[in-house]
């Protein structure tokens, strides 16, 4: 899959980072190109043991984005055993840090009155304000 | 007739009444005289009465939703600070309102406190900031530079060197109990600095002082309001490279001294340590999805005592109350649930009408 193109340093550190193992399997056939070794192209599985890499554990690219710890729908070890339990538990503690956050607003330039209408998520989950861009 | 029906009935009431009375049992396990100071999201701070578990009072945040909170060394004062870590406020806890702020940021610049040390006798704070400055595409993130503040005259007094000029994105920094010197944690030893001067005058090799055959002695030296001032007692770990196993113990190291008393416990597992009143036992939490533990540990026996397991959840955090008899489980959400420290058993779950941020128990 070949629909993104990195734009910016950051884009393209994480593009490079997914790279090495295909680049290096490249040049140990002599740049003749690739005959069993992925395609630099391929979709790579984030866990498990499919692709050209193996990674132990999920593999986490740079950047806050990416943060899966703990998980909204399945946590880092891509079950749900390790959420918060219930979820809303953790709903402010995402919030003011920086896991998932394109699911919980942001606190530090858009949206720092967030609880002010429910300061207990899992009480008062009904009056937590949705957020627009 | 009906005079001794009447008179047979009140008889046997008041014997009915009696008897109750009797038979209630013991008042409800509670976990001392002490007070909750619990942060929540809703830019408050909660005065909880330990004894009932009540909000007595609850302190107004106006820097912003107090997602730390540090207690003085005088148990006089809190400090708050905010999610963006660029504000700090001051409460005073006798009455309970709010002494005053300070941050360093202005128009042009953030200056985020990622680290804050407050002298024991509250004449100033080691602060270790990074800078932020916003430019028309991009944000410039500055090095992690310690300062000295002052906290009368509220202002940066001095700027403090790194240990061989190495910058380190996190600083453990400790005073000694009367604010004299103060111990600069490094991965190979602790530098010790005059306070007033911030001249290094010695330095501790803490690996020397325990055993040189012992492997790294990996020790957190965590706070606790149970110890001594200048007493730290808490877990370690050391790797045996011989055998290419890790060890975990406790430790109790008095910092003034450089003394340690240690002893080792076994293998190395995943476990907390939070210290309870008295000295005598520890307990810990061993939060592990489907096999959530609570340990004890007999201080004075030097072992490891109970290991039960219970119904938790992630994100959990423990403190023993100021009577040593309950254990609180808080953290992540709006509760405390209050555990017997002796049989490991559930009391109750206290709810509140806001989730916590942060929360310390005073004696």
């Amino acid at each position: 899959m070949r629909h993104l193109k990195p734009v910016n340093r950051k884009a393209r550190t994480i593009e490079s980072l997914a790279a090495p193992v295909a680049a290096a399997g490249t040049a140990a056939v002599g740049g003749a190109g690739p005959s069993d070794v992925h395609d630099a192209t391929d979709v790579v599985a984030l866990q498990g043991t499919q692709g050209p890499r193996v990674p132990e554990g999920p593999h986490i690219p740079l950047g806050c984005s990416f943060v899966f710890a703990p998980g909204w729908e399945v946590d880092s070890t891509g079950s749900t055993a390790g959420l918060c339990q219930p979820v809303e538990r953790d709903l402010y503690d995402c919030y003011v840090t920086c896991f998932w956050p394109i699911h919980v607003p942001d606190l530090y330039n858009h949206a720092p009155d967030w609880t002010a209408k429910c300061a207990a998520a899992q009480q008062d989950w009904r009056k937590i304000d949705l957020i627009f861009p | 007739m009906s005079r001794c029906w009447k008179f047979g009935f009140t008889a046997a009431l008041l014997v009915v009444l009696t008897a109750r009375a009797g038979a209630q049992g013991p008042p409800a396990t509670t976990g001392g005289n002490g007070t909750i100071y619990y942060g929540t999201y809703d830019k408050k701070i909660l005065v909880i009465d330990e004894a009932s578990m009540n909000v007595r009072d609850s302190m107004r945040v106006s820097v912003g939703i107090p997602i730390g909170l540090t207690l003085s060394a005088d148990r006089k004062k809190m400090y708050a600070i905010e999610p963006a870590f660029e504000f700090v406020e001051v409460f005073d806890l006798a009455t309970r309102k709010a002494t005053g702020q300070f941050s360093l940021s202005n128009d042009s610049v953030r200056v985020r406190i990622t680290n804050f040390n407050v002298d024991p006798r509250d004449r100033f704070a080691v602060l270790l900031v990074k800078t932020a400055q916003r430019k028309s595409d991009r944000w410039e993130i500055g090095k992690p530079t310690l300062l000295k503040y002052d906290l009368t005259t509220k202002a940066v007094t001095d700027t403090i060197k790194w240990p061989n000029g190495e910058e380190r994105e996190f600083a453990q920094i400790i005073f000694s109990p009367d604010g004299a010197l103060m111990y600069f944690f490094t991965a190979e030893d602790i530098l010790i600095y005059d306070s007033a001067t911030l001249k290094q005058v010695d330095r501790w090799d803490l690996q020397r002082s325990v055993d040189d055959g012992l492997g790294t002695l990996n020790f957190g030296f965590p706070e606790s309001l149970y110890e001594e001032p200048g007493f730290y007692t808490g877990l370690f770990r050391s790797t045996d490279l011989i055998n290419r196993r890790t060890l975990m113990g406790v430790a109790r190291v008095d910092l003034t001294k450089r003394a340690v008393e240690f002893y080792s416990l076994g293998p190395s597992e995943p476990v907390g340590f939070a210290l309870a009143p008295g000295r005598q036992r520890g307990y810990g939490l061993r939060q592990q999805v489907g096999n959530y533990q609570f340990w004890t540990f007999d201080l004075q026996g030097r072992r490891v005592g109970q290991r039960v397991e219970f119904e938790g959840r992630p994100r959990m955090g423990l403190t023993v109350s100021t009577n040593g008899r309950v254990l609180y489980i808080h953290t992540a959400g709006p509760t405390i649930d209050m555990f017997d420290a002796q049989t490991l058993q559930k009391i109750r779950t206290v709810e509140y009408r806001a989730d916590m941020t942060d929360v310390i128990v005073v004696p």
